[in-house]
Order: structure tokens, then sequence, then C-alpha cells
């Protein structure tokens, strides 16, 4: 590389014109705006990381909030190579969340334990789920009203969890959002 | 340790297939490409591999990568490209000392700056903070841990999920965070971050060695200070591969048009080919590219290559929807209305949708502007320079709006919505070569000319 070396303006003046002119730019015009937002977050977020001791699983939690907590303590109670029916998207649900919704969501955080629809009864591992995700008892009802868990004699140990109930005490804040796993409220799980 | 070397695999023999295409890159340049194309080396042979029935594992496909590493290896020994005497070295340690010195300003200094303070910013977040993108979850990270897991291409996931959304994207990205899952990485946003460097550190030696260092920092920072550049591209999603591989695509076949150059034309097929291995939708890309080098192509780049040029592009694309109309029942077409037809409330709003995105400084920040000042510079100084860089750049944009156009918008999203999370992420692929463009343009030129003659530039 070679450097020129001749330089018309005084050192002073060359630096308030490339550092204040380029933090002008910067900050001031749109797209500099948005950055600021942009790595100010970022910043802020990785900076707890380092300083608070927070890890991934913190800041899912910060992120998705009690969906993620709900489904840790999923994960926590059921052994990796459970089987977990849940009820399907077309359930009636007053739950504004992702993990209602989404196989794929629930699967992505739940594997190697499998998820499955209560529809599907088709897929050879449908026979040995012994959990369940409801929004309460009245959608498992309503999408399939032959499949009752409490009388279904295959599956005599088939744990519901519910999740409408779990996720209504969340937001109530009677659990409380923190990286320490709650423990689990009294009759919950229920245990037939 | 294994991530490392996993790395150093991949680069090696991307640096063996570069090499076999010759030309007079530099190293940086050649560094970054040699990643890029190691990755989709290893995400073929993951793939072949998955349909051989060999388990997708280490063990399977780091003896594969082995073999070109080891010519990779013997090509840095006998090139001895990075030998320099010690006047060179010493020059070059006096270049960054006067990079560097407080005393002495130079224009470079705030743009390194500020380069290495985005980067940072995006290191960190990509290493400490965890994957949460919701379509990421659902399709390719999701995807990405069960191959790595399950070490097979057709994971159990096929069975009792719809993983059409996911599933049907051609499987590069996919496969790149099943081996970096393999290779120990924790999260997809640490497997992305690698694809991302690599491709900062391609731009810089592009441009380094098109128009000059300062011009060159100057490209990176526009760039990288570009919104949705600096927001949406180092997320695992597909938009980083796709942005890779289409503006390597573009700009190399720019200089093969320019230099009657066979090595940088091979290298933007071999790229293309890459892009539809990451989205089909980057068909567009292709058709655009393809016409282009017919427009210009002739008495510069030998007939044969001008018409071979699409060919393995449109082998990896017909592979892949041959593969999922056996694997899901459905190809991608199923997602296009398949004859032309005129619906003139669609042409208007996909008009206005993609001048308001190319325009809004919170996307693409400056870049539309920029280029479209340096266009009524050339057309008042009638000084047309760059014409295949922006015949691809348009081209490839009209093909991709095209797309859109014949897009059934799927379920209840109204096309606007679709075009603006989707088309958008498409967009920021001419990010790179509008701002190219205008580096290139007699504004550009005049704009070097009066920052050289204010401050030091190298």
């Amino acid at each position: 590389m070679m450097v020129q070396s001749r330089q018309p303006l005084p050192v002073w003046l060359q630096y308030i014109v490339l550092f204040v002119g380029g933090a002008i730019v910067l900050l001031f015009t749109p797209p500099g705006e948005l950055l600021r937002s942009y790595v100010y977050t970022h910043l802020r977020q990785t900076t707890s990381v380092l300083t608070q001791g927070y890890d991934a699983d913190i800041i899912r939690e910060f992120r998705l909030g009690s969906d993620y907590q709900f489904v840790r303590r999923v994960r926590e109670l059921t052994s990796r190579d459970a089987v977990i029916l849940m009820t399907d998207q077309s359930a009636p649900s007053s739950l504004n969340s992702l993990m209602a919704k989404s196989q794929l969501w629930t699967t992505y955080f739940l594997y190697p334990r499998r998820v499955l629809y209560l529809h599907q009864q088709g897929i050879p591992w449908y026979e040995k789920a012994r959990w369940l995700i409801t929004d309460g008892k009245a959608s498992v009802d309503w999408i399939a009203p032959e499949f009752d868990i409490r009388r279904d004699p295959e599956q005599p140990d088939c744990v519901p969890f519910n999740m409408g109930w779990y996720l209504s005490q969340v937001r109530a804040g009677r659990i409380p959002l923190q990286y320490a796993p709650p423990s689990p409220p009294s009759g919950h799980p229920k245990k037939r | 340790m294994i991530t490392v070397l996993v790395l150093t695999l991949i680069a090696l023999s991307g640096w063996s297939l570069s090499g076999l295409l010759g030309g007079t890159r530099n190293v940086i340049e050649r560094l970054g490409l040699s990643i890029l194309l190691g990755m989709g080396a290893l995400t073929l042979f993951m793939f072949l591999a998955g349909l051989l029935g060999l388990p997708i594992r280490l063990t399977t496909y780091l003896p594969l990568l082995a073999i070109p590493a080891l010519d990779g290896i013997r090509r840095i020994v006998t090139e001895g490209r990075w030998r320099m005497s010690r006047g060179e070295w010493s020059a070059r340690w006096q270049t960054v000392i006067e990079l560097l010195h407080p005393r002495h300003p130079h224009f470079v200094t705030p743009l390194l700056i500020v380069i290495l303070f985005v980067l940072l910013t995006i290191c960190l977040r990509c290493v400490l903070l965890p994957n949460t993108t919701r379509d990421s979850l659902v399709a390719f990270d999701l995807l990405g841990r069960t191959i790595a897991t399950e070490e097979l291409f057709r994971v159990s996931l096929f069975d009792h999920t719809n993983l059409a959304r996911g599933g049907s994207y051609p499987p590069f990205t996919a496969l790149t965070f099943a081996w970096g899952y393999q290779a120990g990485l924790t999260d997809a946003t640490q497997a992305i971050l690698l694809p991302f460097i690599a491709f900062v550190i391609w731009i810089f030696g592009f441009a380094r060695r098109e128009m000059g260092a300062t011009s060159a920092y100057a490209l990176m920072a526009a760039c990288l200070l570009s919104p949705d550049f600096y927001g949406f591209l180092p997320v695992p999603l597909t938009n980083l591969p796709l942005v890779i591989f289409a503006d390597i695509a573009i700009l190399y076949l720019f200089v093969a048009l320019r230099d009657r150059s066979r090595e940088e034309a091979w290298l933007s097929v071999i790229a293309i080919t890459l892009c539809l291995w990451t989205r089909s939708d980057a068909v567009a890309f292709l058709v655009g590219a393809f016409a282009t080098m017919l427009l210009f192509g002739r008495r510069r780049i030998p007939v044969w290559l001008r018409l071979v040029y699409p060919v393995p592009g449109l082998m990896a694309l017909v592979l892949w929807q041959l593969y999922i109309a056996h694997t899901l029942g459905e190809t991608s077409l199923s997602r296009f209305t398949t004859h032309l037809f005129w619906h003139t409330e669609r042409m208007q709003g996909l008009i206005y949708v993609g001048v308001r995105l190319l325009f809004s400084v919170s996307t693409m920040g400056l870049a539309a502007w920029f280029l479209a000042a340096a266009m009524c510079w050339m057309g008042v100084a009638r000084r047309f320079v760059a014409g295949p860089l922006l015949a691809a750049t348009f081209l490839s944009l009209g093909a991709y709006a095209l797309l859109f156009y014949q897009t059934d918008p799927v379920g209840q999203d109204p096309l606007v919505e679709l075009l603006m999370s989707s088309y958008r992420r498409g967009i920021i692929v001419f990010v790179l070569p509008m701002w190219m463009a205008v580096l290139l343009s007699p504004m550009g030129t005049t704009c070097r000319r009066i920052l050289g003659s204010l401050f030091r530039t190298t």
C-alpha cells in the first residue's frame, strides 16, 4: 500500500472533520439512528450475559417468555425418549402462545422427545405417549372426544400438562420468571 | 478444538478448489472465498452421503475433506504467495503504524474503527445470544439439530411433522448448522457467524483488488452500516448464504465480462450454483446473471461457456426439486402460478413495495440513493462504466420481482405482507453491487480524488 504524504489540512482540523463528521453521519441520519438502537440493544444484552453470568437459558426465557419456561418444565419432567401429545392448533384456545400453535416450535425445545398432535394416531410412536400438553380438558374433548385419557386403558399413565393453567400462573406472577426453575405447584402435573 | 480442525479443513479444501480455477486473486480475497467454497463443498458431500445411506457424521465427511485439504496445503506451500521479503514486511508494518498513528490521522482510521466496532457487536451477539428467531427455530435450526443428532438426512421429523416450510428449502443452511453442531458449536447463531466473517473478508479482499484499500474500507463500512445488512444477515436463516453467493456470482460475472476472464466466469458459475443450493427462488438471480452474460458476453466469453453458465445451477435446482417431490410430495412450483398473467393491482403493489424498500433508508441505507445520484452523474458526464454490473443488478432485481409477481400468497398472508417480509430479504442482495457500482462510477472517482486531496489515503 502506498501512503500519500501530502496533508493540506492541519492535523486538528482533519481530526474534527473525520470524527465529528463521521459521528454526525452515523448518529443523525435515519439508518444511523436505527443502527444505534440495534447496536445499543445488542450491546446491552451481550454485556448482561458477560457481567451478570446469564446463560442461553435465561436469554431464551427473556426473549420467549412464559412459553419457554413451560417448555423447560416439560423437559425437566420427561425423559429423553418420551412421546408427548399436544392439542392441535385448530383446538379452541384462549392462549396467545407460540407453543400452543406450533408442533415444530415445541419439538425444537423438547428434542429428542417426540411431539405429536392428538390427531396423529397413525404414527407408530403414538401408542407410547405418556404425556399430554393441553390447553385445559375442554379442548381435548372438543378435538378428540374419543380420546379420554382418564378412561383409556392403553394409556393409564398419561399425564397432562395443563399449559393454560401454567401460563396463566406465570403471567399472573405466581410462578416467577427466573433462571432457577420453580418447584412444581402442588397437584401439578396430576397423576392418576 | 474439533471446531478449529473442521474449519481448517474446510478452508484448506476451499483453497484447493479456488486454486483449481486459477485467477489473480489476492490472499485475503482467496481466504474468504476458500471458506465459503469449502462450506458449499462440505454440504454437497453431506447431502450425497445422506442420499447414499451413509451416516452424516464427522468420521464420514472429514476424511473426504482431507483429500482436497492436502492439495490445499500443497498449493499454499508451492504457490508461496505468503512469502514476502523483509522489505515488503517492513513496508506493510509501516503502513499499519501510519494508519493508526494518532499524530497523522488517516481517512481510513474512522472507517476502520466503525467496521471493527460493528463486527465486534455482531460477533458478541452471535456467540453469546442464543437463536430465538421463530422462522429459524422451526425450520433450519431444527432440521440442522436433528440431522446432527440422528446422522441422517431424512430425519424422523419428516414422518410426523409438517416440515414442508423449512424442509422444502435447499439444504445448504440446515447442513451448515448440522456440521456446526457436530463440530461442537452450541447454537445456530455461532454457525452462521462463520460464513458471515468469511464474507466480510472476501468483500475486503475483492474490493481492495478492484479499487484499492481506501475504497475497500469505505465499501465495507457502507455495507455493514446498511441496516438490513447489519440486522438481518447474521441471523440463522437462509438470508446470509443467499446474499453471499448471489453477490459473489454477480461481482465475479462483472469482472469476467470486463476482463474477459474465464476463471472469474467459472467462479460466478459455482457461486450461482451454491446460491441455488441455498434457496430455490435464487433462480431469479440465475436468470438475471445469464441474461447479462448473453448481453455482454459476445466476443468476451467463449460461446460454449456462455451456454454452459446456467447448467450447474439448474442441475442443483432440479436435483433438489426431485428430492422434495419424492420426500415431501410437493415441489416449490406449487407456490407459483406457472403461466404468465396480468394483474394491475398486483403489479402496482409490487412496484410500490419494491421502490419503497429500495429507497428506504431503514432497509437499504443510502445505497439506492447514492446509486441514483451516480447514474445521474454518469448521464450528465456521458461516461458510462460498470455496465455489466448495473445490468446484472437490475436484471436480477427485475427477475426477482417477476418471481414474486407469480407467487401465490400462502394462507392468509396478503401479497404486501409477503413482499415486506420475503421480498425484503432478497433485496439485501443488491446492497453490495449497488455500493460497488457507486464507487466505480465517475462520482465515486471524483469523491475519492477530493478525499485524497484533503486527507491521507492509501
